[in-house]
């Protein structure tokens, strides 16, 4: 059987199949970037209707963005020569060409995966005042001291917190009553599983005796079984863990992702989150009247005590000088550079541009003196006066979220289509032989596909690189 | 669509000064927008250079009525959902009672 | 084009029933089949098989909703987990959230769609045209594994700790990002696998599209003009431009909340969102950046929700479309006024979305435009329906299984349309909304319409499918309970609905004549008249009524189970390749149509209803009848043509 039109063209519509296919795949592709656009606008614009919420403008390196648009232009004018020169049925040059855009492919990708890595580790914290700094090399452990207690979820216990211990896991015992009974165990998952079957099983045959004596018709139901264990260690222990990995943490306790929630206090070791170089200072959002009140300064050049933890990171600033050093440093930076905001809208007679006053890279300045003083203070923010913290991944703002959504999905494109076009290039040569035309509308159709994910990227670019 | 050398030779042309003004377009996108950070000005260069890919590369200049047809809707609806949820964004339940 | 249909291969095909004369292996023809026909079994098998699912969780939800203080039911807490039910044997309200949610998505996304569009659309559209399959074989068979995967996930999310996704059919954010939260690994969530499932589903539907209309743009026969094609084939034309471009915003709006769930974007959450948690696990505010809206959820949901609606009621409409001329034996009425409803219905569906978000707080200007534009849509619906209404008068209607099927559909789908006028207009959305009310105007148009009409195509197209036909005594045993249990569910709700009784009440409003104490209406109004004191505790013994009736539907199923297996293998023969004696092109193909359908090329020699023409010797003259006044358009010339096309 063979369908028709699937090479030559249908007379009266003048297409033939996979022709129609594509630009109708193509429509719904306008339509699912469309609905992106739609988000990325609608998000934009309900950003700037909210008082404390500033759309990041220029955080992405243009050169790069720049680079990248006009590789993939470069690769549209490949795959239209390459789609030519089948046409002259020239299928050695063909393959140049289309082996050019595969290049340019892979060349697109990579760049995007070094752009990706800049902001996976670039981090951000957002402090209880709405200030916010950004820098390189987080610390986020946190150390819980003096643990006697350890409540469990029995159906989600999964027994992750046993690896935080600091030293050997300790043994526990059921809380029965308030008080510690039975005999102490090591904690697994199949210990759990086993008292609470036990617990089950009990309550199973006190629920048939009572059904017997009274005469409520009702069987035993896995709801009346035991929901929470209470566990006491033999002795009080230690838990050092990244902060990120909890599910929740309180001054008196962490609780774990599986509902593990286990009693103690934070240790004087990790008082805080840690930075170790801050670049930026962003106190737009800031709760305080004035710049100078901003919880930033109270905590910038602070060190953890236990420095030497975060030595591995160091390579941002120079050991010579200290961190109360780098954060004085900072401190002039920032507000001489607002300062000099101020004074050059006064002289053009115009009101300072509010994110230029309060949103101050403070790694290298240069003052009006032509003098250049540089700064990357390190900051230990304590753990009530952490709003947010992240690299610079969706979870920082919806700017970067919709960022990676429609790179990311723009990258997959890029990756399958690229995928197609090396299939047609360099996998297809059989086919070619057989059935030149209907190869050449393949590469076509492989060509289209890879114009849209162009176009897509030409709106890209400004969108988010530039404005 | 017949395709002899001569016309292929002459396709040829067109798409490289067609890829060479993208680029020249490119360049006038970032200057502009080191400039003056434009989001009109952007976008209405983006939004050309988006129809020099489609006219030549896509060759929607020598196409089909049935795609024309096909696009003209989508692209009718894809600005409808970006207008109509923004102007839903933009028109809020408020009271046009005076006080 | 056909004429490339090996003539030998499709006679020895016709001979032997479907032996091929190379044997494909049974994975490849029944399983891996790229053959139009068996991915559109394929299709039916699997939605039917989803519908009965989402008919179970609704009978449990039924229950719970009628007799919040009784126990489950052995045979439906048979197939459930029972730790989901409380600690005495009765549906609590985490349960019938999962199961109200799971029962919308599995009926529309499941059941439906793939059985209207999926199912039919790929057997007869084909068929219909006169092609020899799809125009994208290979691509459709794909199509239908994607919705298989997209089954299964949506299946397996029983399985999970957590359950299914439990946050509505239309999962709304914040409410679907945080449901779910307390679970340990959150790829592991019933929502999560929901938002992965819904990606497959849409997936398969865009491929499927794209499909279609290729197939019928390019793949028409000779002489099957536009106007010539039956009009299934424009409602599948229209259905295929709804799918493909309402679905890819829903694409996006999943895929935003499948970052907001698991990287902690916040593209729906808004700033300072205060989560209190199921149980109040991890009250507090939400470790998350915030700055999202939730409004923007919603938009694009509903940018695809409702065409969806159209893509649920169009093909059951298109059906009715091809039965009722049939069965009357005369032209449907006003072919060309119905074509241009159903594209100006396709056009204007993409327009009226927000009329689902009356509630979130529009303002006048945007409210208003949807208000307007909603009102118009129902233009092009009234058309169809008075259409096929119209068509009845005069003509000698054969009361056959299929037909009284289609007939019911007619006041079935009218009573949805109709009760749905109300709820395009704002004000009286913002007390109708989510009551019981609007559940009951979108099911009488998709349960009582739809899927009667599903069922009529079923019978109808059942010989061509199997070469024999479904039994006439069953058929009947399956119809008029049926009719009647719809009622019985349904109508009473819009009673229920008025009085305010709200769709996510589990325990059927068990509390509602307290709260109705407390709402104090206007004196002398519309409301404070209909709802004096203890008029609360009538309409909750509608619950009773109501979930009496899902029984006596579920009942009403078995003949119809047993008659579709019983006939496949023992059913009366069809005593022809057009046992109904109809007129469009697929009852040219012999039944059970081999690979390539037609063993003869096909050809539109006139309009697709031409019943009771004067002058004809029979009382139809089928597509592909040449006779003495046949013409091939475009190949004749045009304003003979013209004059053919029109009746």
């Amino acid at each position: 059987m063979q369908i028709p039109f699937e090479v030559k063209p249908r007379p009266d519509t003048g297409l033939w199949n996979a022709k129609l296919g594509i630009w109708l795949f193509l429509a719904s592709e306008v339509m699912l970037f469309g609905g992106l656009f739609s988000g990325y606008i609608f998000l934009r614009m309900g950003a700037a209707a909210e008082p404390d919420y500033f759309w990041p403008q220029g955080t992405l390196s243009v050169p790069f963005g720049f680079i990248n648009t006009i590789i993939l232009i470069l690769s549209s004018v490949f795959v239209v020569v390459a789609w030519l020169q089948i046409q002259l049925r020239n299928f050695r040059k063909f393959q140049l060409w289309m082996g050019l855009v595969v290049l340019c492919a892979v060349v697109f990708l990579v760049n995007k995966g070094f752009e990706y890595h800049a902001k996976f580790h670039h981090y951000g914290i957002k402090l209880s005042d709405n200030s916010i700094v950004e820098g390189h090399g987080i610390d986020d452990t946190i150390r819980y001291e003096g643990i006697n207690e350890v409540t469990i979820d029995v159906a989600r216990f999964n027994g992750k917190f046993l690896n935080a211990v600091v030293g050997d896991p300790p043994e526990f015992r059921e809380v029965v009553d308030g008080k510690p009974s039975g005999e102490a165990f090591a904690l697994s998952v199949q210990k759990v599983r086993s008292i609470a079957s036990r617990i089950d099983d009990a309550a199973r045959k006190a629920h048939k005796v009572s059904m017997e004596e009274g005469s409520k018709d009702v069987g035993w139901f896995p709801a009346m079984g035991v929901k929470q264990l209470i566990l006491a260690p033999s002795n009080a222990f230690a838990i050092s863990i990244s902060r990120g990995s909890l599910r929740k943490s309180f001054p008196d306790g962490a609780k774990f992702r599986d509902m593990s929630l286990l009693k103690g206090t934070i240790s004087d070791k990790t008082p805080g989150l840690f930075l170790h170089a801050v670049d930026r200072i962003d106190l737009r959002a800031c709760d305080g009247e004035k710049p100078e009140e901003s919880l930033v300064w109270k905590y910038l050049g602070n060190e953890p005590p236990h420095a030497s933890h975060a030595q591995g990171h160091d390579k941002h600033s120079a050991p010579s000088i200290s961190g109360a050093e780098h954060a004085r440093r900072a401190e002039k930076i920032f507000f001489d550079a607002a300062k000099q905001v101020e004074e050059e809208a006064e002289q053009a007679g115009e009101e300072p541009d509010f994110n230029e006053l309060r949103n101050i890279s403070i790694k290298k300045w240069e003052n009006p003196e032509g003098e250049v003083i540089s700064s990357e203070p390190p900051i230990v923010v304590p753990w009530k006066d952490v709003r947010l913290y992240s690299n610079f991944t969706p979870k920082w703002n919806t700017y970067y979220a919709i960022y990676f959504t429609l790179t990311g999905l723009h990258g997959l494109h890029v990756f399958l289509g690229a995928a197609v076009l090396f299939y047609f290039g360099f996998c297809s040569r059989k086919f070619y032989e057989k059935d030149p035309e209907h190869f050449a509308n393949r590469v076509e159709v492989g060509g289209l596909f890879w114009h849209f994910v162009d176009l897509v990227w030409i709106f890209l670019f400004p969108i988010l690189y530039l404005m | 669509m017949e395709y002899t050398p001569e016309k292929i030779q002459e396709k040829l042309k067109t798409f490289w000064r067609v890829g060479i003004a993208l680029l020249a377009c490119t360049v006038l996108t970032v200057v502009v927008a080191w400039i003056t950070p434009s989001v009109a000005v952007g976008l209405a260069i983006a939004t050309f250079k988006v129809w020099l890919v489609c006219w030549f590369f896509m060759h929607l200049s020598n196409e089909k009525p049935m795609i024309y047809k096909v696009m003209a809707y989508t692209v009718f609806f894809a600005i409808g959902l970006m207008f109509l949820t923004l102007l839903a964004l933009y028109d809020p339940v408020v009271s046009r009672v005076a006080h | 084009m056909g004429a490339e249909v090996s003539t030998a291969e499709t006679e020895e095909v016709h001979a032997h029933d479907d032996d091929h004369h190379h044997e494909l292996p049974f994975w490849k023809k029944y399983v891996f089949s790229t053959d139009h026909k068996i991915i559109g079994y394929q299709y039916a098998i699997t939605a039917l098989i989803f519908l009965f699912v989402g008919f179970y969780l609704m009978m449990v939800m039924r229950w719970s909703i009628a007799h919040p203080d009784k126990e489950l039911p052995g045979i439906l807490a048979a197939f459930l987990n029972k730790s989901w039910l409380n600690d005495q044997g009765m549906v609590t309200g985490d349960l019938y959230n999962m199961f109200g949610a799971m029962h919308g998505t599995i009926m529309v996304f499941l059941g439906i769609v793939p059985l209207a569009f999926g199912a039919f659309g790929n057997f007869v559209t084909p068929l219909q045209i006169g092609a020899p399959d799809m125009a994208f074989p290979r691509l459709n068979m794909a199509s239908y594994w994607f919705y298989f995967l997209g089954g299964v996930v949506m299946l397996a999310s029983f399985m999970l700790p957590s359950g299914a996704a439990e946050a509505g059919w239309t999962m709304y954010s914040p409410l679907a990002t945080t449901a779910q939260l307390d679970e340990p690994n959150l790829w592991w969530t019933g929502q999560t696998f929901w938002l992965f499932g819904m990606v497959f589903l849409i997936s398969s539907s865009l491929l499927g599209a794209v499909n279609f209309i290729t197939t019928i743009i390019n793949l028409r026969c000779r002489g099957m003009t536009w106007m010539r094609m039956p009009f299934f084939v424009w409602a599948m034309l229209v259905t295929g431009f709804l799918l493909l471009l309402a679905f890819p915003p829903l694409e996006v709006a999943a895929i935003m909340q499948i970052m907001d769930r698991l990287a902690g974007a916040s593209f729906f959450i808004p700033t300072g969102l205060n989560f209190s948690g199921a149980g109040s696990v991890d009250a507090g505010l939400l470790d998350v950046a915030g700055g999202g809206s939730p409004l923007l959820y919603q938009h694009l949901f509903w940018f695809l929700a409702h065409p969806e609606v159209y893509v649920l009621i169009l093909p059951a409409i298109a059906i009715v479309g091809e039965i009722l001329p049939n069965n009357i034996r005369r032209p449907v009425w006003g072919y060309k006024s119905m074509v241009y409803a159903v594209m100006v219905l396709g056009f204007l569906a993409f327009i009226v979305w927000a009329h689902h978000m009356y509630i979130t707080g529009m303002g006048n200007v945007v409210s208003t435009f949807f208000q307007a534009t909603t009102v118009i849509i129902s233009i092009p619906s009234v058309i169809l329906l008075t259409c096929l209404f119209i068509s009845l008068w005069g003509g000698s209607i054969r009361f056959t299984v299929p037909m009284l099927w289609a007939l019911a559909f007619l006041p079935m789908f009218g009573i949805g349309g109709l009760t749905g006028l109300p709820l395009a207009f704002n004000l009286i959305d913002l007390h109708l909304h989510d009551t019981y009310y609007v559940i009951a105007h979108f099911h009488y148009v998709v349960a009582p319409g739809t899927i009667f009409g599903l069922f009529a195509g079923i019978y109808y197209w059942f010989p061509k499918a199997t070469g024999r036909m479904m039994n006439n005594t069953l058929g009947h045993l399956h119809f008029w309970p049926s009719l009647i249990a719809m009622n019985g569910i349904f109508m009473p709700m819009f009673v229920q609905g008025m009085a305010g009784f709200h769709r996510r009440w589990y325990d059927g409003g068990a509390n509602y004549d307290e709260i109705t104490s407390r709402i104090i209406f206007d004196e002398g109004s519309f409301f404070a008249n209909l709802f004096k004191d203890g008029q609360a505790i009538e309409m909750i013994d509608l619950n009773v009524f109501m979930t009496f009736f899902v029984w006596v539907l579920c009942i009403a199923q078995f003949p119809f189970i047993f008659n579709f297996f019983y006939s496949i293998f023992k059913g009366r023969k069809a005593d022809s390749d057009n046992p109904w004696r109809a007129t469009t092109l697929e009852w040219s193909a012999p039944n059970k149509p081999p690979h390539g359908n037609f063993v003869t090329e096909p050809v539109a020699y006139r309009g697709p209803y031409e019943y009771s023409v004067k002058g004809h010797a029979t009382d139809y003259t089928p597509q592909f009848e040449r006779g003495d006044d046949g013409v091939i358009l475009g190949e004749e010339d045009p304003p003979a043509a013209a004059q053919n096309d029109g009746h």
